[in-house]
């Protein structure tokens, strides 16, 4: 059983090892940064093109195996404008997608989002946008009444073990109020997040979630 | 004009007598030869071949006007010595000619005068000259060069750098066609193969002839070392040997100039601030020196060495070289020298006049190194001194090259270059003599055209056919490619400065993005508080409180040379049988005892393994005794195997004497040797295949990438594309890995892990060796003192043939320490 469910403030939900969390019939994502790449290559910074095809694949294979009708993108699903260079293929992945409605909430790399996601197909919402139970952002929020979903930190959990062991992956970040996803992109890095007591980290340890257990002071 | 004095008359007037060396160089000079002169620092390699030159201006009656010697350095900082050494006795003895010098430091409007008119001895750089040799304008000043110089080319031998001049001189050898060619040398253990690799190949495929001309001088040299007080029996852990700083100061006040060398830059700032604290009234007398410090720092610690208002300086290898740099009375070595050759060079620091004394003292960072220097000291008066092997194929350096001379024209007033003649006089350097058809291929396409994955976006067309030649694509490329030349790579570094602008110099974006504002750290020989981290630019100001930490850099540690490593195997064999006749292995006596009793003192023909269990999990200890290169891939090889037989996790440590396997659970040794754990078999596929390796490559692949023009110098560093521009080298491995497995770059960082940073021929060599070794292997209730600093080493590597997820099972996730008072208990 790779995918681990939760209970997040009542509601129940599951985290996947392909980055992502399932409510009902929607899948929530965070931080895709597609044309990340060819924002590299627009900079002569050799980059060989590849990861958007691969992110595509990912995703396809997620809503197949989720029977998702729903696709929540929170906030950075484009690197910069430069994304607009695989704007074809993602459309044309998109017009595959039947019966999926597809959101994406607005984040910091996502200035000239809009116009991309629109020829996407895709809809924009706005930062704190609410859907369920849900209050659905970009960025973390410092306090919140309602139970938030956002992205924008890449976490990753950094341990140790015995024999001097250690390891770093991605991870969710779960605290009582907020879950902040993985950041889902494949040519993406990762930001080493230390959880307070009342929080706790899901690692994506390969081909499932697992949660880990906090460090016992000696 | 005429001379006022001969080249003869002033060195006699300097109260100097010519070395038979020297005077055999003017004379093979002046019969047309070319060659390579080797001696040890300071004993007038510089003279020998420049009075050559300007004899023969005096016999040619030279006017002037136009280029007759370019002088090649290998560090700027050494340039203005250079021109200073050289501008004196040409202003008295041939004042028609002019010394200037063409770096990366020079200003913009004396780059345009020397374009419109090189003075007659122009001192540069490996990098200055590629970029002179890519700027058409500039080609033609080459024809008149009589004379072209290599200095301290034992410094380029090994490196890219050494590649990218190595190409630059084949291009001289057909726009320059009257000049010959010296190299000056520190002496080597493969000086022949030295001269072979400066002077080329004729186009018919014969070496070269480089007459090899040996200063005969050698110059007296003393070796003494510091010892640590009797009591301290163990070696201590601190690896830093401030224990030894009372020791020191005597030594500094009892010469009038020293240097102080450390082998890491964190070392050089550890060892400044200890001895500024305690001795109060040196405060300004001592001055700091490395690489990562800005001009000015630098040139503070230079100038005042050179006028006395020093006394002393604490300096890494940036004051190694250095042509005519003061000399100083004394020369301290911080920790082994870890080869020959380096003990050497620095030592020649001191008592720098030709026929002086050289005095150093080393002082030892922990107590094994007495054995270093005790073997340093045999070889070097047995005069054995390391080679230094030529690169061979790196295409990175080439593919730069083939657009350096697009931009530049392989000819005079044309444009570009034909594809045949290009690699005709390619294969005439030593580098590439044996590149093959295919490979050429692939870096003139890499380089026209980004290679297979990049054809179809503009962007990336460098080059294109006019003719039948290749030609830059515009001037605006060859703007972009002339800012990237160069060989030498940088971490992402952070400037660190003052809030007025007063720059100190830079540490590596990695140390920074640990620090938060209010942290305290050491660097400049200052303790600096944080305020903030804006567009790779630290802002700091000098902090009330001590310092919490040192920056460090990559590739910080030198690893012990295998000459070196052999003779410290040479000097434990003669200890195990009780002969210790030197003060430094009379003081390691009580060790050498302590580590008998635990254990065994390995001899030449035993290959030592010891094992102990510990709250930590169950260690072995390896002693190959070949230097931490042939260590780190030995320990990979060897975890990766035994991680085959049963799923296990590693965590490995290395130093120049062995390495270390710790594991959680006990790793099957016996049953791993008796089914090859040294076996060369299948060598290369299973270090390929340890996740390790394919971590060194990840790292090799940065330079790599940002010499081929990859990741171009200066783009991504633009202020506001920055943020979006972010990646680490790791990452770009990664994409390329993913989806673009044939990329040659890839297969060449893979090759330099397995060739430079493993030493795989070395790593062979071992494994036989090691496999016909008595085997000792010793159960050990506590760490050796020969386990020791393996047991307390913290930078370590991890291999692992287990599940992620039952490996995450066992362990721990570091929390937040929070405010609340709920969680404050201890």
């Amino acid at each position: 059983m790779p995918d681990l469910p939760l209970d997040l403030a009542g509601h129940r939900v599951l985290a996947t090892a392909s980055r992502a969390l399932v409510w009902e019939e929607t899948v929530f994502i965070a931080d895709v940064h597609f044309g990340k790449d060819a924002t590299f290559r627009s900079a002569s910074l050799w980059t060989p093109p590849g990861a958007v095809e691969d992110n595509l694949t990912r995703l396809s294979q997620l809503l197949r195996t989720t029977r998702a009708r729903r696709l929540v993108i929170l906030g950075d699903l484009f690197h910069s404008v430069y994304a607009a260079e695989s704007v074809p293929a993602i459309r044309r992945w998109r017009e595959l997608q039947t019966g999926c409605e597809m959101l994406v909430i607005a984040g910091n790399h996502d200035r000239h989002a809009d116009e991309i996601a629109r020829e996407c197909g895709l809809k924009m919402e706005p930062e704190g946008f609410s859907l369920g139970p849900w209050k659905l952002r970009h960025h973390p929020a410092e306090e919140s009444q309602e139970f938030t979903l956002c992205g924008h930190l890449h976490p990753v959990a950094r341990m140790q073990g015995p024999g001097r062991q250690r390891l770093r992956v991605p991870c969710f970040l779960v605290s009582p109020n907020q879950c902040i996803l993985p950041a889902f992109g494949a040519f993406t890095g990762g930001f080493n997040v230390r959880p307070r007591r009342e929080e706790y980290l899901l690692a994506i340890a390969d081909d499932s979630v697992m949660r880990l257990a906090p460090k016992t002071k000696r | 004009m005429p001379s006022s004095l001969s080249p003869r008359q002033w060195f006699r007037a300097q109260g100097w007598t010519p070395f038979p060396f020297q005077r055999e160089t003017g004379k093979a000079f002046l019969a047309g030869e070319s060659g390579l002169l080797h001696s040890t620092t300071g004993t007038g390699k510089t003279y020998a071949v420049y009075f050559a030159a300007l004899e023969e201006a005096i016999r040619r009656r030279d006017q002037g006007g136009g280029m007759r010697v370019l002088w090649i350095t290998p560090l700027r900082a050494l340039a203005t010595d250079t021109e200073n050494a050289l501008a004196t006795p040409t202003a008295e003895i041939w004042p028609t000619w002019k010394v200037g010098r063409r770096t990366g430091d020079t200003s913009a409007y004396t780059r345009k005068k020397i374009a419109e008119k090189p003075p007659e001895t122009l001192i540069t750089t490996p990098e200055s000259l590629s970029l002179l040799l890519s700027q058409p304008g500039f080609l033609p000043h080459f024809a008149s060069l009589r004379l072209v110089v290599v200095d301290e080319w034992h410094e380029l031998l090994s490196s890219k750098r050494g590649v990218l001049l190595e190409l630059s001189l084949a291009r001289l050898r057909s726009l320059a066609p009257a000049a010959r060619l010296w190299g000056l040398s520190a002496t080597l253990g493969n000086t022949a193969e030295a001269a072979t690799a400066l002077g080329g190949y004729l186009p018919e495929g014969v070496a070269r002839p480089m007459r090899i001309v040996q200063g005969k001088i050698a110059k007296k040299l003393s070796i003494t070392t510091l010892l640590p007080p009797a009591e301290d029996r163990y070696p201590w852990g601190g690896h830093l040997g401030l224990q030894l700083v009372p020791g020191v100061i005597a030594l500094l006040r009892r010469h009038a100039s020293s240097i102080v060398f450390t082998n890491t830059r964190s070392q050089a700032e550890l060892w400044f601030r200890a001895l500024t604290e305690a001795m109060p009234d040196w405060a300004d007398r001592i001055g700091l020196h490395h690489g990562s410090l800005s001009q000015e720092v630098r040139a503070h610690a230079e100038e005042g060495l050179r006028s006395g208002q020093l006394r002393a300086v604490v300096s890494t290898s940036s004051l190694d070289l250095g042509v005519d740099f003061a000399p100083v009375d004394a020369v301290l070595q911080i920790g082994s020298p870890k080869g020959v050759a380096r003990l050497l060079q620095r030592a020649g620091r001191s008592g720098h006049q030709p026929g002086a004394e050289s005095t150093i003292y080393c002082v030892p960072a922990n107590t094994f190194e007495l054995v270093e220097i005790a073997a340093a000291r045999d070889l070097a008066l047995a005069g054995k001194i390391e080679n230094r092997p030529p690169l061979h194929n790196p295409l990175d350096v080439l593919c730069q090259h083939v657009v350096t001379v697009a931009a530049g024209g392989m000819e005079i007033g044309s444009p570009g270059f034909s594809e045949e003649t290009l690699l005709k006089e390619i294969r005439t350097t030593h580098a590439y003599r044996t590149v093959t058809d295919d490979e050429w291929q692939w870096s003139l396409d890499f380089a026209a055209r980004g290679g297979a994955s990049l054809h179809g976006y503009p962007q990336f067309v460098r080059l294109r056919k006019q003719d039948g030649e290749f030609v830059l694509r515009d001037d605006a490329f060859a703007r972009q490619h002339r800012m990237g030349i160069g060989t030498i790579t940088s971490e992402a570094s952070v400037s660190v400065q003052f809030a007025n602008g007063q720059r100190l110099g830079s540490v590596e974006e990695s140390f920074v993005a640990k620090l938060r504002p209010g942290d305290r750290f050491l660097f400049a020989g200052k303790s600096l508080e944080l305020i903030r981290v804006r567009d790779l630019r630290a802002t700091v100001r000098v902090a009330r409180a001590g310092p919490r930490g040192v920056p460090r850099w990559m590739g910080g540690r030198l690893p012990l040379s295998s000459r070196l490593s052999e003779g410290v195997r040479e000097r434990l064999e003669s200890a195990r049988a009780g002969l210790l006749d030197t003060p430094e292995m009379e003081r390691l006596r009580g060790i050498l005892d302590i580590q008998k009793a635990l254990s065994h003192i390995p001899g030449s023909g035993d290959l030592l393994i010891e094992r102990l269990t510990s709250r930590e999990g169950h260690h072995l200890f390896i002693y190959p005794f070949e230097g931490r290169l042939v260590h780190e891939g030995l320990a990979t090889l060897c975890a990766y195997r035994l991680a085959k037989l049963r799923p296990l996790s590693f965590s490995l440590s290395v130093n120049d004497y062995g390495f270390e396997l710790l594991s959680p659970d006990e790793a099957p040794l016996e049953q791993a040797i008796a089914d090859g754990l040294f076996s060369e078999n299948q060598l290369v596929d299973d270090i390929l295949a340890s996740i390790n390796a394919a971590e060194l490559a990840r790292r090799q692949f940065r330079e790599i990438a940002r010499i081929a023009g990859l990741t171009p110098e200066g783009v991504g560093r633009s202020r506001k594309s920055t943020r979006q521009l972010l990646v680490s080298s790791s990452l770009l491995y990664n994409v390329f890995e993913r989806y673009e497995p044939s990329n040659r770059l890839l297969q060449q960082a893979t090759r330099e892990v397995l060739e430079n940073q493993l030493e795989e021929s070395r790593l062979r060599s071992t494994l036989s060796a090691m496999r016909t070794k008595n085997l000792l292997l010793a159960e050990i209730p506590s760490p050796s003192p020969l386990a020791y600093p393996l047991f307390v080493e913290r930078l370590r590597q991890q291999l692992s043939s287990e599940k992620l997820s039952d490996r995450i099972r066992r362990m721990e996730v570091v929390m937040e320490k929070s405010a609340s008072p709920s969680s404050r208990r201890a």
